[in-house]
């Protein structure tokens, strides 16, 4: 590498030396290319009404006759509600409990500690949501539930979880967290890592202590993690893990108004129909306002502290 | 240092290249050979992965000679099958024909299916001879035909499982149970079998006395005696009114069933986690937790259960059977919209309703590798293969076209059983809608809405978890302001159109 420093900085030359770097991006291009802008293309079908004799393209054109389900009746606010409530939640919760395991991850000394834990914690993450879902339903099934046994050991009534609306915010913040803290606490992790030892040897040698020293030069150093991992997520506030609120609590109706959400009312509607002009709508309609609620996002955090805005 | 920068350069290369390659693919192989037989793709929902290629081969040894045509199976796994059916069309692949399980009315409005009236008469006669003039009613829309629907037994009818042991023991009455052919007489079966309940109850407090047989219904509850479904539930015919199209949750039945369902479960009856249950009755019958469950069944429930489960069940028929559309039309074949082998595609067809080798091939796979003709003229395992190892144990033999010229699975078994359901078929009380099939499609924003609050509501009174006293109301509340009304109008402007015709 310090040869390359020393090197005439022609234009030419620079190509000449960096071409190989060139040509290994076309394939994560390509990729990108073809997985993530292609298809793009096939947005319009959710303006469309899915005639397969006309073909795809040769479909009549409905207008916005596609996104009425999703407005229609009282479900929508209820799965727009929650949709939004649970990310600001799992937003809030997720970052701070995130930070707070990576730093103490990033305190442990030993590596045989930090294999142990990180493992421990990341271990839910690996898990599929109908395991888990199942695992959920070995504790708080009505029949054979840990939970309700426990309690009725105890001479307490058995409570009926899955027809209780009211104890699942609790529960899905709670598995929510569970499950997702490995992963977002392993990337605070690696950015604390990253931070200059020599900032806590010298705060150390002014007397700082821990709490100190995370005070002021750990948390400060992350923000701009925080910032960018933030406003990624406030993009993603009208999607909903679909197997954390399907799978969770089982499908079980009783619960709907505090389990539904668009993700899953799109599922329900479209389980018998299978229309994928309804289903694209859908798509369109949350990836819209994921884009306008990033660009939102952004702008503020550009006012308020402009070296963090994402672009 | 140079050695590995071409090398480099050349991985990633031809990384990009295996990418591109990717991409393009197999477009199939398709259209006639030289040799005059024509190739049609023949895709088919298959309930478990098996392999094909042998099927396909020993079928096109029974064709190529027979009819001149090539068949190519794309066996397609059931939970994926309709959307690989609309990329295949929309993707321009070669498709032919298509076999389908519940998505005729949902292909119908999307126009996937084609009619199939000039093929079916010229190549398909005997096909359509087969099926009959009223099955294939169920099917044809504006006077096109766009799929023959399976031959299997139709009339199914309620049916109430119960442990044999269970019977003998506490000496229930079952036999005083009969064939219901009105509500009341429906009811007053369920009024014995709560008195049954009451008894294994109290014998066995341990025992589930009723288990959902599938997807979180006690069965009874969501299948309206002499009703007509209309499809979906949402607007239905009720056997006071054939000719008006009513909401079945408003109705004073309705209540009453789920009520029964209510009871039980304050009871303490049903199983309690029926409304969140992934496991089917058989589960709960064979590790001793049910005492019994409701299915809807035609003749040879008995043993079917008894081989799946080991116990030993007394199904008792409660209902007398009711044939609607879409018990008829629930699954069959269809040549596609794509389509430009429709000759071929039908000359297919028209084997598979009736030529017993190629639906024995479906349904069992290859003789004497699969299955064998055993001595009473029933078909088993060979030496060697059982359930665990055999190469193909599809038994999907409802589906493959015609059931009642396949053989019989199982040694032992009556062979009398397809004469018994086909008798049952012609003699079975028949919906006078019989042959009515609504287009969805100009009220799919009602439908989704509705589908969500049907499944908020439908698994707690139909499992009796919601009191039916205060939750029929809400829910009727929901149905409304979710637009039912508007689906009940459009059914009824389709069905009065229709009747006109007739």
């Amino acid at each position: 590498m310090s040869k390359v420093k020393t090197a005439a900085p022609r234009k030419a030359g620079k190509f000449r030396r960096q071409w190989p770097l060139w040509v290994m991006i076309i394939p994560g291009m390509l990729y990108l290319l073809i997985n993530n802008y292609g298809p793009m293309i096939g947005l319009f079908i959710a303006f469309k009404k899915i005639d397969y004799s006309k073909g795809i393209w040769g479909s009549d054109w409905v207008g916005l006759d596609n996104f009425e389900y999703l407005f229609k009746t009282d479900a929508a606010f209820t799965m727009t509600r929650n949709t939004i409530l649970y990310n600001l939640v799992f937003i809030v919760l997720g970052t701070i409990l995130g930070v707070a395991v990576g730093i103490m991850l990033s305190e442990l000394r030993k590596k045989i500690e930090v294999k142990f834990f990180q493992t421990v914690i990341l271990l839910p993450y690996l898990l599929s949501w109908v395991i888990c879902a199942y695992i959920g339903y070995a504790f708080l099934s009505k029949e054979t539930g840990l939970i309700n046994n426990f309690l009725e050991m105890l001479g307490m009534s058995a409570v009926d979880w899955y027809n209780d609306p009211g104890k699942w915010p609790f529960i899905l913040t709670f598995v929510h967290l569970w499950k997702g803290i490995g992963y977002s606490s392993i990337i605070y992790m690696a950015s604390i890592i990253g931070i200059d030892t020599s900032l806590y040897e010298s705060a150390m040698v002014d007397g700082a202590r821990k709490w100190q020293q995370i005070r002021y030069i750990t948390l400060p150093l992350l923000k701009p993690t925080v910032i960018m991992l933030t406003i990624m997520s406030i993009g993603r506030m009208f999607y909903s893990d679909f197997g954390l609120f399907y799978q969770m609590p089982m499908n079980s109706g009783a619960v709907f108004s505090t389990t539904q959400t668009i993700d899953t009312y799109v599922y329900r509607a479209l389980m018998q129909q299978s229309d994928i002009a309804m289903s694209s709508a859908a798509g369109f309609y949350q990836s819209i306002v994921g884009f306008i609620l990033v660009l939102t996002a952004n702008a503020v955090v550009r006012k308020l502290s402009p070296e963090n805005a994402m672009f | 240092m140079k050695k590995s920068r071409v090398l480099a350069a050349l991985l990633t290369a031809s990384m990009s290249v295996t990418l591109l390659a990717g991409c393009g693919g197999n477009s199939g192989e398709s259209g006639e050979s030289s040799d005059g037989v024509e190739s049609i793709v023949f895709a088919t929902p298959l309930v478990k992965t098996v392999d094909m290629e042998r099927i396909e081969k020993a079928l096109n040894e029974i064709l190529e000679p027979k009819i001149n045509v090539h068949v190519d199976i794309e066996g397609i796994s059931m939970a994926n099958y309709n959307n690989q059916i609309g990329l295949m069309q929309s993707g321009g692949e070669q498709l032919d024909v298509m076999g389908y399980i519940g998505t005729y009315s949902s292909w119908l409005s999307k126009n996937q299916m084609l009619a199939m009236n000039e093929y079916l008469d010229e190549y398909g006669a005997d096909a359509k001879e087969v099926i009959g003039e009223e099955f294939l009613k169920s099917t044809t829309k504006d006077g096109s035909v766009y799929a023959l629907p399976s031959l299997n037994g139709k009339a199914a009818s309620m049916t109430i499982v119960i442990r044999q042991d269970l019977i003998d023991e506490l000496s229930l009455p079952v036999d005083q149970l009969k064939q219901a052919s009105s509500f009341e007489e429906y009811c007053e079966n369920l009024d014995l079998i709560t008195e049954m309940y009451a008894q294994i109850h109290e014998a066995h407090p341990e025992l589930a006395c009723i288990v959902p047989y599938s997807s979180n219904t006690l069965m009874f509850t969501d299948t309206m005696p002499f009703a007509d479904r209309m499809n979906d539930d949402y607007g239905v015919l009720m056997p006071d009114d054939y000719e008006t199209v009513a909401n079945v949750y408003e109705t004073e039945e309705f209540e009453t069933l789920v009520g029964y369902a209510y009871d039980w479960n304050q009871n303490g009856y049903v199983l309690e986690d029926a409304t969140t249950t992934q496991e089917t009755g058989n589960t709960y019958l064979m590790n001793g937790r049910a005492a019994s469950f409701f299915i809807k069944g035609e003749e040879g429930q008995e043993e079917q259960i008894e081989t799946a489960t080991g116990v030993d069940v007394s199904a008792i028929k409660i209902l007398d059977p009711f044939i609607t559309t879409t018990d008829v039309n629930s699954m069959g074949f269809a040549i596609s919209a794509t389509s430009e082998h429709p000759e071929a595609a039908m000359k297919f067809l028209n084997e598979m309703y009736t030529n017993p080798d190629v639906v024995n091939l479906l349904d069992w796979g290859i003789e004497g590798e699969d299955y064998q003709v055993m001595g009473d003229g029933t078909v088993d395992f060979p030496e060697g293969v059982d359930a665990q190892t055999t190469q193909y144990g599809l038994n999907m033999d409802y589906f493959f076209g015609n059931q009642f010229i396949a053989y019989i699975w199982g040694e032992g078994r009556d062979t009398t059983l397809m004469q018994r359901l086909e008798e049952n078929n012609k003699t079975a009380q028949f919906s006078p809608a019989m042959g009515f099939s609504y287009d969805n499609s100009s009220v799919s924003n009602e439908i989704a809405a509705v589908s969500n609050v049907g499944a908020e509501y439908l698994p707690g009174l139909r499992c009796g978890t919601l009191n039916p006293d205060t939750e029929i109301d809400k829910f009727n509340e929901a149905l409304y302001s979710a637009g039912l009304q508007n689906i009940i109008d459009e059914k009824q402007s389709q069905y009065d159109e229709w009747r006109a015709e007739q």
